[in-house]
């Protein structure tokens, strides 16, 4: 047989499982939160410090953003949990990242920033007006540095944090935002439309994921899932992780479980 | 002493941050009723007059194990029992300490015995006990920031558990120096309920320095077990080498604490007052005006918090880190009373607000010499929402100069009335 017809034989033949193999080792897992309360508007802030910068953007409790389209929530962090109960993984090395955290017109964008343990998380000020940065951490060092209009200051994440951790702005106390500083990267904040997706995940187990969301103050006790309702220890659910895309649908989130 | 007077200033306070609540905030403080005015009085009046009650043991951090429950979405806190017979292992008892290897470099057990256990002293007149003579009233017996006289208190007086402290030459996130807590000890804290003991003597002083480093070190390793057995279970094996590396950690934190100094830059303002000028640096119109500006500007944003003119009156609604531990770091608003309650039961104090420093009133908490001021800008105060002003790090970079820290320390000394009036007699 002629090399033409030998060669892409043999390459097919180390495709293949090649394929194969690199589908078997990973899961993608996607979700929509979805609030089962009616969308509302949040409401508006009317900042009483620097009011002459800050009143020219429109403000609004972030707490609880839901989407008027399709009840979507924004800012659920939905996560692997490796704590008590939770999950072991062995995450691939990653390269360290720095990832930033802007206070830009008077708000902290994004509202919730996820982090790995070695990544560096950069405080930004683009506003011409001076913020603070008051992030109390659990684990790696607490601080509280003041940004002066085009500074920035870097914090490097040097342990994983326990818990969600509070970040804001004692001058401009409507401005809050969160951290989540883990030590694997199978971490998301859903969007606008309550969308995440959680690539590379190991599969062929079953993995304990926690929902966290600011709204929540007694918890997420349980959600909707399927059309199964789900009960929730310490906010946290099993999921098995198929090879390829583990597409979960809605979860459903009941309306007494988040407060704006 | 504006805030000594402690039922008209927590009146105030609760005023000011529940004004919403209405009728339900009589309910919940409890402190409008007469009945439990007089029971208050009578209390407080039994435990200030010294009925001696038996200290065995070190109460558990109770609130500390509901926190670390909260913050994983679960009710149930975990048992310390076997937490804390490893603490006493390591430790001793309030009345029996004992200093864990690590910290026998730093604290002396001959000391500590002194401070520790119940009041007496000898015919030589030397004090034992002198924790509970000088501290435990307002600071507790185990240093929890929650003695009987606590709640009448504003601000609270310091839990030493979570090993953070405000007034210090270090880092925000250093320990303090020997010499940073033996000025506490010596010039108190002016503007709260925390006493000069300049009179009690050198050793004594000593004695104390070192137990409250030790009562530091306790209760932060108790909060890491805590956390660690949140994590995972633990045999009481490797509970005692989990609790042997936290204290080796947190011993080495308070021994090299002086190393952590922060520099305090010349002050070009006083080196270029010449000898001949008998006024002080910052009695300098350009520096105060300079100063001025940069406290109303928005590098420093000063005036956000501490008002225009260092009055006080901008609105503010913030907390320390002590009472966020347990409200807003776990999503609980410190109004909700139904959720302070469980935090009460389990060892909270009612939430009172942070308030900026009222600078007109030229009363510093921190010690007030230039240094203490420098530092108290440029590392803002650990524990609170004063932040730290970031210095340049290079000539065009962004940020603040030493040159801009000590005009601001000018004009913040210009605002006192004492300042106010001696520029315009």
């Amino acid at each position: 047989m002629s090399l033409r017809v030998v060669l892409p034989i043999i390459a097919v033949a180390f495709a293949v499982p090649c394929a194969s193999f690199a589908t078997a080792e990973t899961g993608t897992v996607k979700a929509q939160f979805v609030f089962a309360g009616s969308a509302f508007d949040p409401a508006a802030i009317d900042p009483n410090k620097d009011a002459e910068f800050c009143g020219k953007h429109p403000l609004v409790n972030e707490r609880l953003l839901v989407n008027k389209t399709n009840n979507g929530i924004k800012n659920v962090a939905f996560f692997v949990y490796t704590g008590r109960g939770g999950s072991k993984v062995n995450p691939p090395k990653s390269e360290p990242k720095t990832v930033i955290l802007a206070n830009d017109k008077c708000r902290f964008e994004p509202h919730v920033v996820v982090l790995q343990v070695g990544d560096t998380l950069e405080i930004t000020n683009p506003d011409t007006v001076g913020h603070n940065a008051n992030i109390n951490f659990f684990a790696n060092q607490s601080q509280n540095p003041m940004i002066p209009p085009g500074g920035s200051v870097k914090v490097k994440i040097e342990k994983p944090e326990l818990g969600v951790v509070p970040v804001a702005c004692n001058i401009h106390p409507w401005m809050l935002a969160q951290v989540v500083a883990l030590d694997h990267p199978y971490a998301a904040i859903s969007d606008e439309d309550g969308m995440v997706e959680i690539k590379d995940l190991p599969v062929g187990e079953k993995l304990v994921f926690r929902i966290n969301h600011e709204a929540a103050n007694s918890g997420i006790k349980a959600v909707t899932m399927g059309g199964k309702t789900e009960t929730l220890k310490k906010n946290l659910i099993e999921i098995e992780i198929k090879p390829g895309m583990n597409d979960l649908g809605k979860i459903i989130i009941p309306a007494d479980t988040l407060t704006p | 002493m504006f805030r000594s007077f402690p039922f008209s200033s927590s009146k105030d306070v609760e005023q000011s941050f529940d004004a919403t609540r209405g009728s339900q905030r009589s309910r919940s403080t409890g402190y409008r009723t007469p009945f439990s005015c007089s029971l208050l009085t009578c209390v407080a009046v039994c435990f200030l007059s010294g009925c001696d009650t038996s200290i065995e043991k070190f109460p558990g951090n109770d609130l500390y194990a509901l926190v670390a429950a909260k913050r994983e979405a679960d009710d149930k806190p975990v048992d310390l029992t076997a937490i804390d017979s490893t603490l006493e292992s390591l430790f001793g008892t309030p009345n029996d300490p004992q200093i864990p290897e690590p910290l026998a470099a730093i604290v002396d057990v001959e000391l500590l015995k002194r401070s520790a256990g119940p009041q007496s002293s000898d015919q030589a007149g030397v004090h034992f006990g002198l924790f509970r003579e000088h501290c435990a009233t307002c600071h507790g017996v185990d240093g929890s920031g929650k003695g009987p006289a606590a709640a009448l208190l504003t601000p609270y007086p310091r839990d030493l558990r979570p090993g953070v402290f405000k007034f210090k030459s270090t880092g925000r996130a250093d320990k303090p120096t020997h010499d940073d807590l033996l000025g506490l000890l010596q010039h108190g804290i002016p503007g709260t309920a925390m006493p000069s003991f300049a009179t009690v003597n050198d050793e004594d002083l000593e004695a104390l320095i070192q137990y409250v480093i030790y009562l530091s070190c306790r209760g932060e390793t108790e909060r890491r077990l805590i956390d660690q057995i949140m994590v995972e279970d633990m045999s009481a094996e490797s509970l005692l080498s989990a609790a042997q590396a936290s204290v080796a950690e947190i011993a080495s934190h308070w021994k090299n604490a002086s190393i952590n100094m922060i520099p305090v830059a010349a002050n070009e303002a006083k080196t270029n007052l010449a000898m001949s000028d008998d006024r002080a640096w910052y009695d300098d119109e350009t520096l105060i005006a300079k100063g001025k500006a940069l406290f109303h500007g928005p590098l420093a944003n000063c005036a956000s918090c501490h008002g225009e003119a260092g009055n006080g009156n901008a609105t503010t609604l913030d907390f320390d880190d002590w009472t966020k531990e347990y409200t807003t770091k776990l999503g609980i608003s410190p109004s909700d009373a139904a959720s302070i309650k469980t935090m009460k039961a389990a060892g909270a104090l009612t939430p009172r607000q942070s308030l900026p420093r009222k600078l007109q009133w030229g009363i510093f908490h921190g010690d007030d010499s230039d240094e203490a001021l420098y530092r108290r800008l440029v590392v803002g105060v650990a524990g609170t929402p004063m932040p730290g002003l970031l210095l340049k790090d290079k000539p065009d970079g962004v940020g603040a100069e030493p040159a801009d820290v000590w005009a601001i320390i000018a004009y913040i000394r210009s605002l006192s009335s004492t300042a106010l009036v001696a520029r315009n007699p």
